[in-house]
């Protein structure tokens, strides 16, 4: 099937999408995905690991000769794994990640003769280059376009692999001794955050439940397992225990490119309870969940919003008859706007909501930002 | 492309059935329109939820069973095919002639596409759980019990009692440690007065009852269920299949089981139209999540809030003018225009409709391609495919079929338009009970409706039992003597064509059902059939009906033979029906039974069986037919007069009890013989 495809392939550069294989390794993963009990369990981490490695795999084995041509293989299986599950973001951001190596690589490629590399990233060059990216006409040949693009690649997946262990380094700068921390629901990076800080000093933990899921169960034990002083309170206590907090901790779900956060329910509560007592909320995020998009093409795409079932942790499902009755409404993501978050720590460094775009026009390409993937 | 190698990481493929007919006319009025798995719930058909919870559940292939419009379902299958071919292997099997549940299932098994145990669904149902984790419990009951035949999904939603649900709960009696079901029935409401055989508190532990079982319409199936039906033509739906299953386990020896949804998964089946509106307004509130609006399947990916708190949404292609409100419980398809001040509340507007200006929907299902005009008051009403409805009409509980152009300005109430054949518009009113099962959903009708509402559904199983047991004894004769001419038919065919003792066995189950007959009457009726079929052994041709009412009417002019030729052939045909003997003679009642039929026998032909009563009941005894002890209980019995069926003609009556003494004389000698062989065996033993 392979070399048929192979043939129909170079012969016609300008192919329909629909004689495109779907590559094996991105439809066996797709399938994973989509399956709902390993959707429950699974981490971010992961998938961006698997999604990144199962485009790799389309570069690599799949059939294409162009820049142009692969862009739109990356598309297509793109779609597929967007398919499998359409709300989570890491799997688009990774799309368009690897679609900005394609591009910057293909560009590298064409231009390593006569253009001498500028390799910092100024303001200035920024604007310009988007300028000057924005008509390139992709469909030329570069032979050594496949290996430079692999090359790239495994750097971009060396980078993921330490970008945790880079965000926990950190802790002991943030965290001081005697302090009392709060944080909301389960991170897995948050706790590893605090478990490394307790490594060296003494704090203490209030961990908020976080309706509906109560995770936060889950990290008061993981922590207290840890050795460490921890508190178990409920949201609605969230405003009344901020007065003795000392800093705000928490995970996300992804950042916009305003440094807004799509985090878990309860977070804006948190934030704004923090920001009325002046305590600084710091936010753990891996760049690999930042998000090209603005929160208005988010929700234009409709995957800001993930409103599950009420039965899904508000309502006894036995209760039929308030199911029947009235309106439950059970969402899963708070929206946190930029400025009540004080400080975000990547696998970068600690950067202020306002340096966000920054990130964004140097990891993904402006052609791609809004993609509907 | 190997369908074996298909399922990957060598896992064994996972199988899926879903029968898209539903075979009833439930959903009155759309039957005719949508077969029943492409009946659009919030514009989008049944049968892509069930094909998008098969995917999300790793089902790896399905095969579709369509029997009614096959053309409509072909159109609509090729978008499906390209939506979620890449994740599951779809293959729709078509079949015109197909009218009943069963139907479909024999003809499935002669297919033989389904390879192992398989998830069998129901084009009605709707369920967002995981349905690999599901077979994964059948898959452990079946290790517990190899016979498992199939675990029925429920869903508890608490108690129904005063929710819309309450027409849908069953209640279920099962085993409380192995959650095999005992009995499942209908619960209507208003009727709150359930038998319980006593039966089941004897032969279980623990039984649990639950009165708010809502069957999903999943149930998770185990090969076997295939061949089931195939042996039992009598099976028409799965109802029938699930209660004689359940009345006769002991007999097909296979049991049924059960297994509670997950409290987050949800399910509710489309099996009525409340049931239909139940199910829209779960769906947009968002119950069946991930199966909701801007989640999926891909159809409902496209639609965005309104509003969340009123959970109202709208395709991002519809268009709404200034002032329109769309309303709680609502949705607005793909294309669809909602004109000025209009308002929408509780109502699904399809696809490429279009809603004039200061309309009031409420409550109201407007399927695609609708065009409602301006002013127009709609209120508890369902307008199909393709309507036009001109400027300022007002319907209050209408239901209009497709393709009706409505041109007048009129009022209609509880009223059906449709166009009939002659291209005219037809009226038809439509009656109270009718209005509150289809279109309301007002409480005030169910106060008046509930109490009595199907009486003929809701006690069927219940009260064809009660009225077969007190039945008075001449019908009970009656399907005796029935019951007697079709096994001494069937055995007297199967000796005639040397067919198997199995299949023969299962022709006298299906008799025994078919006539209701107890079991100790089956086994004294195999043996008198035994009995007589030496006399039939010369008659070539048997009137089909009614065997034993025509041996009795030709006794004489039949019984030319000898008693030794008599003997002869019985000899032979004992033999060979040796098997059946043993199937339904072996348990002690039935050897009771069994002597019972040679007394009465030989009340009737003494001539020929008398002397070689020894020879039979030797010959029974060396086969371990009987044991020795029921025969000396026989023995030392008087002759009874209460002995089922027996032949109290009045020639014979006087001499039964000579007849009595006559014949435990005649086996002395083996009785004799018996007594000393058991010292023997004593003295054996003690020694």
């Amino acid at each position: 099937m392979a070399t048929s495809d192979s043939q129909l392939n170079s012969s016609s550069p300008t192919n329909d999408e629909n004689d495109f294989k779907i590559n094996k390794s991105v439809a066996h993963f797709a399938k994973e995905l989509s399956n709902a009990s390993y959707r429950s369990h699974k981490s971010a981490s992961e998938v961006v690991f698997r999604t990144v490695a199962s485009l790799k795999d389309v570069i690599m084995n799949d059939q294409w000769t162009t820049a142009k041509e692969l862009i739109d293989l990356i598309h297509m299986n793109g779609d597929h794994l967007m398919e499998a599950d359409p709300s989570e973001t890491c799997t688009s951001n990774m799309i368009k990640r690897i679609l900005h190596i394609i591009r910057e690589e293909y560009i590298e490629d064409l231009e390593s003769k006569t253009v001498e590399k500028d390799t910092s990233n100024s303001l200035k060059k920024t604007m310009t280059s988007e300028r000057r990216t924005k008509d390139i006409d992709y469909s030329k040949i570069v032979p050594t376009l496949k290996t430079s693009i692999i090359d790239h690649i495994n750097e971009f997946v060396t980078e993921l692999e330490t970008c945790k262990e880079n965000i926990i380094q950190q802790a002991k700068q943030h965290l001081h001794a005697n302090e009392i921390i709060m944080t909301l629901g389960y991170s897995k990076l948050v706790e590893d955050f605090l478990k490394k800080a307790a490594e060296t000093r003494t704090f203490e933990v209030i961990v908020a439940a976080g309706v509906p899921l109560l995770e936060g169960h889950d990290m008061a034990s993981n922590l207290s397992k840890a050795n460490i002083q921890t508190t178990l309170i409920s949201d609605a206590a969230i405003f009344a225990m901020m007065s003795r907090v000392n800093k705000v901790i928490i995970g996300t779900n992804a950042v916009m490119a305003s440094g807004g956060l799509r985090a878990y329910t309860g977070s804006h509560t948190l934030a704004l309870a923090a920001n009325y007592y002046s305590i600084p909320v710091i936010v753990l995020v891996p760049l690999y969940k930042l998000c090209p998009m603005e929160k208005d093409a988010f929700e234009a795409n409709n995957y800001f919003h993930k409103v599950m079932a009420p039965t899904q942790g508000i309502v006894n499902p036995d209760d039929a008859s308030l199911a029947d009755r009235c309106t439950i409404i059970n969402p899963v993501f708070d929206y946190v706007p930029p400025e009540l978050v004080t400080l975000f720590i990547s696998d970068r460094g600690g950067n202020a909501p306002s340096y966000f775009y920054r990130y964004i026009s140097e990891l993904y390409h402006p052609a791609d930002h809004n993609l509907n993937l | 492309m190997g369908t074996k190698s298909k399922g990957y990481e060598g896992q064994e493929c996972l199988q899926a059935l879903l029968i898209a007919d539903n075979f009833n006319d439930n959903l009155s009025y759309a039957n005719n329109i949508y077969p029943d798995a492409l009946m659009p719930v919030v514009n989008t058909p049944m049968l892509e939820y069930a094909l998008q919870t098969l995917c999300t559940s790793g089902v790896q292939e399905v095969f579709l069973y369509f029997s009614r419009q096959i053309d409509y379902v072909k159109s609509c299958l090729k978008p499906l095919k390209k939506q979620f071919g890449d994740w599951i292997k779809i293959t729709p099997i078509f079949s015109d002639g197909c009218r009943t549940f069963g139907d479909a299932m024999r003809h499935i098994d002669t297919i033989g596409c389904i390879r192992n145990d398989f998830i069998l669904l129901r084009g009605s149902a709707f369920t967002n759980a995981d349905l690999k984790d599901l077979m994964n419990v059948h898959k452990a009951k079946k290790r517990e019990d190899k016979n498992a035949a199939m675990t029925m999904v429920l869903k508890d939603f608490g108690n129904l009692k005063d929710t819309t649900l309450r027409h849908e709960r069953h209640i279920l009696y099962s085993n409380n440690n192995t959650k095999q079901v005992l009995q499942i029935i209908k619960h209507p409401p208003g009727n709150n007065n359930f038998h319980m055989p006593l039966q089941f508190f004897l032969s279980n532990q623990s039984v649990t009852i639950k009165s708010d079982a809502v069957d999903t319409h999943v149930y998770l199936c185990s090969q076997s269920v295939l061949s089931l039906f195939s042996d039992n033509f009598d099976f028409q739906t799965i109802e029938d299949f699930i209660r004689i299953i359940l009345i006769n386990e002991e007999l097909y020896n296979t049991r049924i089981y059960w297994q509670p949804l997950l409290p987050t998964d949800f399910a509710l089946p489309i099996q009525s139209w409340r049931a239909y509106r139940l199910l829209t307004k779960f769906i947009l509130r968002r119950h069946g999540h991930p199966l909701a609006p801007d989640s999926r399947p891909k159809s409902l990916r496209e639609y965005v809030f309104t509003n969340v708190l009123d959970m109202s949404y709208k395709h991002h292609s519809a268009l709404l003018s200034n002032g329109a409100s769309i309303g709680k419980d609502s949705i607005i398809g793909e294309s669809s225009e909602l004109g000025e001040n209009s308002a929408v509340n509780t109502s699904v507007i399809g696809a490429n409709c279009v809603i004039g200006k200061k309309v009031s929907l409420v409550n109201t299902l407007v399927f695609s391609g609708a065009k409602v005009g301006d002013s127009c008051v709609i209120k508890n009403s369902i307008i199909f495919e393709n309507c036009t409805i001109s400027a300022q009409t007002k319907l209050t509980n209408c239901i209009i079929m497709p393709n009706v152009m409505l041109n007048k300005i009129e009022n209609y109430e509880n009223t059906v338009l449709e166009i009939a054949l002659n291209n005219q518009l037809s009226e038809k009113k439509l009656e109270d009970l009718e209005i509150y099962k289809i279109l309301s959903t007002e409480i005030s009708y169910a106060e008046k409706y509930d109490d009595f509402e199907d009486p003929h559904n809701d006690h069927c199983h219940s009260d064809t039992s009660s009225t077969r047991a007190s039945t008075p004894t001449a019908i009970l004769e009656d399907d005796d003597e029935n019951f007697l001419s079709e096994v001494i038919e069937s055995l007297h065919r199967g000796y005639q064509d040397k067919l198997e003792c199995g299949p023969l066995i299962i022709e006298i189950n299906c008799s025994r059902f078919a006539y209701d007959i107890p079991l100790n009457h089956v086994s004294y009726n195999v043996m008198k059939a035994i009995l007589i079929l030496p006399f039939l052994q010369n008659e070539k041709h048997l009137p089909c009906a009614n065997i034993y009412r025509f041996y009795k009417m030709k006794k004489e002019e039949i019984m030319s033979i000898t008693a030794t030729e008599y003997f002869k052939s019985l000899k032979k045909i004992l033999t060979y029906f040796k098997p059946i003997l043993v199937n339904y003679i072996k348990p002690e009642i039935g050897q009771e039974d069994c002597l019972q039929a040679i007394e009465d026998f030989v009340y009737s032909n003494k001539k020929y069986i008398m002397p070689y009563l020894k020879n039979l009941l030797h010959l029974l005894y060396n086969d371990d037919v009987l044991s020795e002890q029921v025969i000396l209980d026989w023995y030392e019995q008087e002759y009874k007069s209460d002995s089922p069926n027996a032949e109290n003609t009045s020639d014979i009556t006087e001499s039964l009890e000579k007849i009595a003494i006559q014949l435990r004389k005649e086996i002395t000698p083996f009785i004799t013989w018996l007594q000393e062989a058991e010292e023997d065996s004593s003295d054996e033993d003690s020694s």
